[in-house]
């Protein structure tokens, strides 16, 4: 990314926004020239051919484009040399811990915060820098990250008190890789945007483990500028990325994946139980699943210890009705019923009555079990 | 190895084909006889009725589209029962509910024949790549000497136990295979709704946990709005609703599918029973028409 090569003569040249710590990407003549072009020709970008790497696709708009990056291991030597700047991140949970961890193995100045401080030590040991809030962290860094659980900590953290905007500024660039509702991330922008910096929302697709692997699914849209900037750290904790467009996009994009997810998990929950139900043996109908069309990594990674009832928490349940919950709301929108997803969504708010928020979202077998409930 | 066929259509003609082609003598017939025509050109011969196969082969099988036609090929005159007798195997590929199954396998039992059910998941290109799961139960000697017709039609199959095993295991799956397929439809509205290209979707789909052959092969053409036929979505609306009826025989919760069949039901209505199913698209897509009635 730092180093954008082209492959021959014919190729568009992408150009490059003047931000401060832009111009220490660019070590080669080919790469300055192209940082002072002045015209801004987005055309469709062609990267350097590897076996690894897809073409990118137009996008249904003609202001934005959709690229695919080439798949890169995590661990990297070296690649957090690629950029120089420092690195915040902001929300050390499940997620938010290995992808810092990720981005301090590559070798990238890493400033880290979290609400509950002592999530931090792991951290501060790999020789992150820790400051005591969301504004110090900002303030010290180029390009800060926050992982925030859901819209209201988002919030929270972005324009709260002591939060990123106050240590936002220009030059400086915000990049929320949280999964919230469209409204909630132009609120967010729209504060950063108003310092002076940029604001890309990010959300991932994959969890715990894609997290611990460099193997996320980045769904960005905002300021493209930001985009390629922060490209060479998504794809430290990456396996792929995508922009689509303004933002809103990528939140919506990453709220239909989990719409598909957790209608796909209730009914495979339902599957489950109708077999063992009928005397059947549900380690059977798994692998008779893996074997055709429906096999899906999910199915077997989970199946296995959802028989078991045992649910390790890779994607807290809570989370996973939270994105329904508000997948449902952006249908509500744009007057799209979806009455499977709001079938799931029922399941998933009675899994929560069960008690089994924390757990992992495969957990949701446990609400098609009735149960009794003693009144209060 | 020797083979009666009864049923040639989508899945039945493309299994029969392929038992041909590895060398199987096959006798087939179909309740449309001109079916056969094309069968008798790759070099079957052709039995007038259920009955004349039968007792022209000591293994038959059986590939027809919905429980009444399975039952119909049996009970009815020059049915199955007819020339079934002892030393003779049925084996039924039918996708049925377990209970006619049963009664399917306890009349040819009776007449000292032996059955086995053996519904497959896959189809049409799978038939035609002899690339079917096969879900069988029943008589396990059956079973045993068909291997070797199973190891042409299909790239694995299970033996799951007594009778009926194999109709549940199949109606399980086919029915988190329809909803998925409703989850992918609304899944592609709500994209297309909010600006996002749906392609992209399928993209990011695939390179996830979710990702799986069935959204990667359909999807495009579902964008594109075409639905050739490989699984009517009649029978998938069929199985569906066999295996609500199998939940509610034993009290088990399920909304999801029930809510999935809705939109089978709403297509079907809509006069897409005989395209792919992968046309509930079109069901859950003019749900929100300004037009629609």
């Amino acid at each position: 990314m730092a180093n954008c090569s082209v492959v021959n003569a014919s190729i568009c040249i992408r150009q490059r926004l003047l931000l401060p710590f832009s111009a220490v990407f660019s070590s080669s003549p080919l790469s300055m020239a192209m940082a002072m072009t002045s015209s801004s020709i987005y055309c469709r970008p062609r990267f350097p051919i590897s076996p690894l790497r897809r073409l990118p696709r137009f996008p249904k708009s003609s202001s934005s484009f959709t690229t695919i990056a080439s798949s890169q291991t995590s661990g990297d030597a070296g690649k957090g040399g690629e950029f120089p700047g420092r690195v915040g991140f902001l929300g050390l949970g499940i997620m938010g811990s290995p992808m810092a961890i990720n981005l301090l193995k590559a070798g990238c100045d890493v400033t880290v915060w979290n609400r509950t401080k002592s999530k931090c030590n792991h951290l501060i040991d790999l020789g992150a820098k820790y400051e005591p809030s969301p504004a110090e962290v900002a303030s010290s860094c180029d390009v800060t990250f926050a992982m925030l659980a859901d819209p209201e900590s988002a919030v929270d953290v972005a324009c709260g008190t002591n939060g990123a905007v106050k240590g936002m500024g220009s030059g400086k660039g915000y990049v929320d890789v949280s999964t919230v509702d469209g409204a909630t991330s132009k609120l967010i922008s729209k504060h950063i945007r108003d310092t002076g910096a940029s604001f890309l929302e990010a959300p991932v697709s994959g969890s715990k483990k894609p997290a611990e692997d460099g193997q996320l699914i980045f769904l960005t849209a905002g300021d493209a500028s930001l985009y390629e900037i922060a490209s060479p750290l998504l794809d430290i904790m990456g396996k792929s990325r995508f922009y689509l467009g303004e933002v809103g996009n990528g939140a919506a994009m990453k709220l239909v994946v989990n719409m598909i997810m957790g209608s796909m998990m209730a009914s495979f929950s339902e599957g489950l139980l109708l077999s063992e139900k009928v005397g059947l043996d549900p380690n059977v109908l798994i692998e008779v699943i893996s074997q055709g069309a429906i096999s899906a990594p999910m199915f077997s990674v989970k199946g296995p210890s959802m028989v078991k009832a045992t649910y390790p928490t890779a994607f807290p349940l809570k989370h996973q009705q939270k994105d329904l919950r508000l997948a449902l709301g952006l249908a509500e929108s744009v007057t799209q019923p979806i009455p499977v997803a709001a079938a799931a969504n029922e399941l998933y708010k009675v899994a929560k009555s069960y008690g089994l928020s924390d757990h992992d979202f495969s957990a949701v077998v446990e609400a098609l079990r009735a149960k009794l409930q003693h009144s209060e | 190895m020797e083979v009666g066929f009864l049923g040639l259509g989508i899945m039945g003609k493309a299994m029969a084909v392929n038992l041909l082609r590895h060398g199987f003598g096959v006798t087939v017939w179909n309740r449309t006889l001109s079916k056969c025509q094309e069968l008798m050109e790759q070099g079957a011969s052709v039995g007038e009725t259920p009955a004349a196969v039968i007792n022209k082969c000591k293994y038959t099988i059986a590939m027809l589209s919905d429980p009444s036609a399975a039952l119909s090929v049996v009970f009815d005159k020059d049915g199955v029962l007819e020339q079934i007798c002892s030393g003779k195997g049925y084996v039924d590929m039918s996708t049925v509910d377990a209970e006619t199954s049963s009664k399917i396998s306890e009349a040819i039992t009776k007449k000292g024949g032996y059955f086995l059910e053996a519904p497959v998941s896959g189809s049409k290109k799978p038939a035609e790549d002899g690339q079917l799961v096969i879900l069988a139960a029943g008589e396990k000697a059956l079973y045993d000497e068909m291997v070797p017709a199973f190891d042409v039609l299909g790239k694995k199959s299970f033996f799951l136990g007594e009778v009926g095993n194999g109709a549940k295991f199949k109606l399980v799956v086919n029915m988190i295979m329809g909803s998925m397929m409703n989850a992918l439809s609304e899944g592609l509205c709500l994209a297309d709704r909010s600006g996002l290209s749906q392609q992209t979707l399928l993209d990011v789909l695939d390179l996830g946990a979710i990702a799986n052959p069935m959204f990667k092969l359909k999807g495009p053409a579902m964008i594109k709005g075409s639905y050739p036929p490989a699984f009517p979505l009649k029978h998938q609306q069929k199985d569906m609703r066999l295996a609500l009826a199998l939940g509610d025989e034993n009290a088990v919760s399920m909304p999801i599918a029930a809510a999935s069949n809705e939109a089978f039901k709403k297509a079907r209505s809509l006069g897409l029973g005989d395209l792919d199913f992968s046309a509930v698209f079109e069901a859950v897509k003019s749900a929100k028409d300004s037009d629609s009635a």
